[in-house]
Parts: structure tokens; C-alpha cells; sequence
């Protein structure tokens, strides 16, 4: 028996042109990787940014510093510095969502309105040493939004990749020894918000790695600051490689566990250590000694295991005693009454510490001491 | 100022902040700063020997690296005076029988260890314009800026080894 089989026609010309797609070189070269190894390592998923808090978006500290000191920590892990001036201020902002980054803050530095002064100023991270060390004698790429404000008077705004062979301090710009930096020097932009990136082939000798923001000599500000000297900083990311991939985004709770590395505290979220206004006592260490003991003590464990053994401070939350002014005392409530005393904070390690009080002789029957905290283990 | 609580914890009398004995601690190294800068007048009472004890390492660590650093800079050439090219006879790999030795020999060749480097100018010729722009510019000699750099840190090295005490000197030396 004969079958006769009938085929649609296929033009063989058309099918070959199908076939040349058109492919960048980025496609090209996923198509070359020979395993699923390669093509991740091509596209760069996942824990690429080597920034902590580089969204902005954790703030233990509070949302608004300044112009009292000129070194402070203001959102996490972001340190800024001025050099022998106060009059600057730092603050996380809304991200008004006009379109250029997903982030729901921004971070905004400003010289204080009326500030006359001209001296350099720094916004940096440090990252640990041992992250740092990923980056040895490889590319690494920072990038991040910007925008300057319609008063901003200092020529450029300057950002850098800034590492030092050994341990130490930024001191403004500089480490203050085995120091090396690639800078990128950015024209203001009257309120609108750029993207840069900068590349730099780190040397195989580095030990610790940051990246700074800010003004320094020659391009310093001048004249009497207006309402709207400032710069603007979103969704920074230092990755390795050559490339600048989009913005990691990471979860709030991530983001704050990875914070709490260097800094923690007892406060709700959003009660801060700030000037002598009144605390609240949510949170705070709670405890009632027995009579028979020679100190009121409260052991304290810390969420997360920090750096190194941190600066602890205690705090009385007492409506009436709140604040930095009563840095250092707990609230003690006793048969006696009650008052706010000098705490002893020691036992102090990369988990936890104990602090307290010196039971006050006889007097003190019953007692209870009562304390909010905060650990730094900055680097 | 510091008072000391127990063999692991400093109070920092400020704010009462307990500050961990812990090298990695950023507090804690300030502390062996100030006893650096100010000796005992930062500290309640004397300071534990631990402490001094470290400061001390801290200082000795700062001043070799200074020290280093120092020497380092002085070793560079002069600009004002340029360097001096030097050649040494260097092996060549080869050797030859000496028939009088009876012994294989090296081959020696002249080899240029270090390059000349000619000293710059003294002085440099600079084109000055004043407020008037209409004015023509005016061309004034100046100290070539170049060595006045040098001979600023040439002597800020010199003051650095200088100050540098004797025990550094000698541990720098025998390394």
C-alpha cells in the first residue's frame, strides 16, 4: 500500500533569517556560558551590594541631625564630617517618586542656611575589613543617584573610592595612612537627579574599603549658605565588576539586621537618643533585684551579634529625666522613692553586657531599675 | 576623661558610656589616643597599666610607620639636584674556562643600575594678569614650585625622623 504524506512548503530562506536575531553582546555572551554558573555570574544576582543601608532607608539614629556637632552618625552606617564647622545639617527625605529611583528615601546634606563658613565636608561608609578584602585586585563599580539644590555654590560635588592598606580613620576625605582613592568630580545639577558610576581596579593590598560623598578644597562652598545648599544621595551600590547592575533592594528587616551589626538600641523604632526631650519607656530594660543583693543588675542580649564589643550607654527613661542629659543613669524605684542614678555598664561583648546600680545601703529593700540602651560598634 | 571599671571596661565620665577593652572598638582606641596625647590627664586616678601598656604599643606602632614613611621620602632623589646615573658590573649568565685559573668564570657586563635624572630649573617663568583686562599680562620669575613642594617635604620628613626616639630607630633598622 502506498501512504502519500503532504507537507506545508517551507520557505528554507525565511527560517534562516529567523535565526538571526538580533543579539547584543550581552546576549551574545549568554549564549557562549557553558554553564548556569556562568550565566549567573553574567547577570550578577543577588548580595551584589557591598553597601550597607545603601537605600537610605534604616534610621535607628532619628531623620534629622545637626548643627550642633561636626562628626556624627546620622542614618545608618552613613557617617558625615565637617571639617572644624558645625553648620550642617542631615536628613532622610521622602522620595517624591517623580520617576528615577524606586527607594522610598533619599539622604540630604545641607549647609544650614546663613552658615558663612566654607570648610570641606565628607558623607561616607567604611565597610569591614573583611568584606573589604572580596575587592582585592578586582574592578569594583560605585554608583548612585544625585541631585544638588538650586543653592548649591561649591563647583563640583565630589565622589570617591576611598581605601586604605590598613586600619584607621577617615579623616574628612583621606585615610589617614596607606590611603588610595579614585574620584569622580560631578557637576551640580539645579535640583534634578542624575545617575553616576565609577569603576576602579582595587589594589591587591587593600584592607578597607569606603566610598565618600561631599566638597573639599578647591571646590568648596562660598558666600552665605541659602535655604537650598544642599546634595542629595539615593540607592548607592558598590558591586564588583566593571558594570553597574540595577539597584539591589532590600527588604526593611534585612536591612536593619545588617545595621544592627554596628549600632543598636532598646528605643521603639522610632524613639531616638536625641537632646533631653522626654523618652518613652517602651523597650527599655526593666528589672527588680532581691533585697539580699549588693547591686540592682539587668543582663542584656543584644538581637543581633554585633562587630565587636560595643560603647554602651544607658539612659534613665523617666518622663522627666529623658535624653542625652541623663546619659550614663537608669531609673531606680525603691522603698525609699525614687531617683535617677549613674549605672556601671561592664561584661561588655560582641552579645550583650550588664549594667548597674550599687544598691544604696539599707535603704533599699525592694528595688527596681529601669533603663533604656543604646551599643555602638562602629567601625 | 576615663575612669577605669574593671580589668575589661573603661567609663567615658561624659555620658557614663561603658567602652570595652576590645581592640576592634572604635571608642576603645580613642582612649589609647587621648592617653597618647594627654598622658594621665584624661583619666580619673592613675591609668591601669593594661592601658598604658597599650597606649604605649600604639604610639610605637604610629612612629614606626611615620618613621618609615620618613625615611622613605628622605631617600628620594633631590629635585634641585637631579640624580646621578650609576652602573655596576652585573653577571651575565654566562662563563667562560679561564686557562691561567684553571676555573669557569663569570661573564661581567656594565649594567645601568640607576639613571640620570637631571635637576630642574630653579626657577620657573609664570604669566601674571592683573585686575585691569585690558591690561597685557605681565611674566614673572618664581621659585619653581615643583622643588619648593620637595624642600617642603623633604624637611617635614627631616623633622619626622628628627623627634622620632631612639628605640624606634633601631627597631626600624634591625627589621
Amino acid at each position: 500500500m502506498t501512504v502519500k504524506i503532504t507537507k506545508p512548503e517551507i520557505n528554507v530562506r525565511e527560517q534562516l533569517n529567523e535565526l538571526k536575531k538580533p543579539a547584543g553582546v550581552a546576549g551574545e555572551a549568554m549564549l557562549r556560558a557553558e554553564t548556569p554558573q556562568e550565566q549567573q555570574a553574567l547577570i550578577g544576582l543577588g548580595r551584589r551590594n557591598l553597601l550597607i543601608n545603601g537605600s537610605m532607608i534604616v534610621a535607628q539614629r532619628g531623620t534629622s541631625f545637626g548643627p550642633s556637632v561636626n562628626v556624627y552618625y546620622g542614618l545608618d552606617r552613613w557617617k558625615t564630617s565637617r571639617y572644624a564647622a558645625t553648620n550642617f545639617l542631615v536628613t532622610q527625605e521622602d522620595n517624591s517618586y517623580s520617576g528615577e529611583f524606586a527607594s522610598p528615601h533619599f539622604i540630604r546634606v545641607q549647609r544650614q542656611a546663613g552658615d558663612t563658613s566654607a570648610n570641606a565636608l565628607s558623607l561616607h561608609q567604611k565597610i569591614e575589613s573583611q568584606t573589604s578584602k572580596l575587592t582585592r585586585g578586582r574592578e569594583v563599580t560605585f554608583s548612585f543617584w544625585y541631585r544638588t539644590g538650586v543653592d548649591y555654590t561649591a563647583k563640583v560635588l565630589r565622589a570617591d573610592i576611598n581605601g586604605t592598606t590598613s586600619t584607621g580613620s577617615i579623616s574628612y576625605w583621606a585615610y589617614t595612612a596607606g590611603g588610595f582613592l579614585k574620584s569622580l568630580f560631578l557637576e551640580p545639577t539645579n535640583n534634578v537627579w542624575k545617575k553616576a558610576t565609577l569603576t576602579y581596579q582595587v589594589p591587591n593590598t587593600v584592607n578597607e574599603l569606603a566610598v565618600v560623598f561631599g566638597w573639599e578644597s578647591p571646590n568648596l562652598p562660598s558666600g552665605t549658605a541659602g535655604s537650598n545648599e544642599y546634595f542629595d544621595i539615593a540607592e548607592t551600590q558598590l558591586e564588583l565588576g566593571s558594570v553597574a547592575t540595577p539597584f539591589e533592594h532590600r527588604s526593611y528587616g534585612e536591612e536593619l539586621a545588617l545595621c544592627e551589626r554596628y549600632y543598636q538600641k532598646s528605643y521603639d523604632k522610632d524613639a531616638y537618643v536625641t537632646g533631653s526631650t522626654s523618652l518613652s519607656t517602651v523597650g527599655s530594660v526593666d528589672h527588680y533585684g532581691s533585697s539580699d543583693a549588693t547591686n540592682v543588675l539587668a543582663q542584656v542580649y543584644f538581637r543581633t551579634q554585633m562587630r565587636d564589643a560595643p560603647t554602651v550607654t544607658t539612659y534613665d527613661p523617666n518622663s522627666s529625666n529623658g535624653g542625652n542629659a541623663y546619659a550614663g543613669r537608669a531609673y531606680v524605684a525603691s522603698n525609699s522613692g525614687t531617683a535617677s542614678y549613674n549605672t556601671t555598664t561592664n561584661n561588655i561583648g560582641s552579645t550583650g553586657f550588664r549594667s548597674y546600680v550599687p544598691k544604696n545601703g539599707a535603704g533599699w529593700a525592694a528595688h527596681r531599675i529601669i533603663f533604656q540602651w543604646q551599643a555602638v560598634a562602629e567601625l | 576623661m576615663y575612669e577605669i571599671i574593671d580589668e575589661r571596661t573603661v567609663r567615658r565620665i561624659l555620658d557614663g558610656s561603658g567602652i570595652p577593652l576590645a581592640e576592634g572598638n572604635s571608642d576603645y582606641q580613642k582612649v589609647l589616643d587621648d592617653i597618647i596625647e594627654q598622658g594621665a590627664d584624661c583619666f580619673e586616678g592613675d591609668i591601669p597599666t593594661e592601658l598604658q601598656t597599650a597606649a604605649d604599643a600604639k604610639e610605637f606602632a604610629q612612629q614606626v610607620v611615620a618613621y618609615t614613611a620618613a625615611t622613605a621620602r628622605i631617600a628620594q632623589y633631590i629635585l634641585s639636584v637631579g640624580r646621578e646615573e650609576v652602573v655596576e658590573s652585573q653577571p651575565t649568565g654566562e662563563q667562560v674556562y679561564n686557562e691561567e685559573t684553571f676555573e669557569m668564570e663569570d661573564v661581567m657586563a656594565d649594567v645601568v643600575t640607576q639613571t640620570a635624572i637631571e635637576p630642574l630649573e630653579a626657577t620657573v617663568e609664570v604669566t601674571v594678569h592683573g585686575d585691569d583686562p585690558e591690561a597685557e599680562p605681565t611674566v614673572e620669575t618664581v621659585p619653581n614650585p615643583l622643588i619648593v613642594a620637595d624642600d617642603a617635604e623633604r624637611a617635614e620628613a627631616q623633622d619626622v625622623i628628627d623627634s622620632t626616639p631612639t628605640p624606634v630607630k633601631t627597631y626600624v633598622e634591625e627589621q
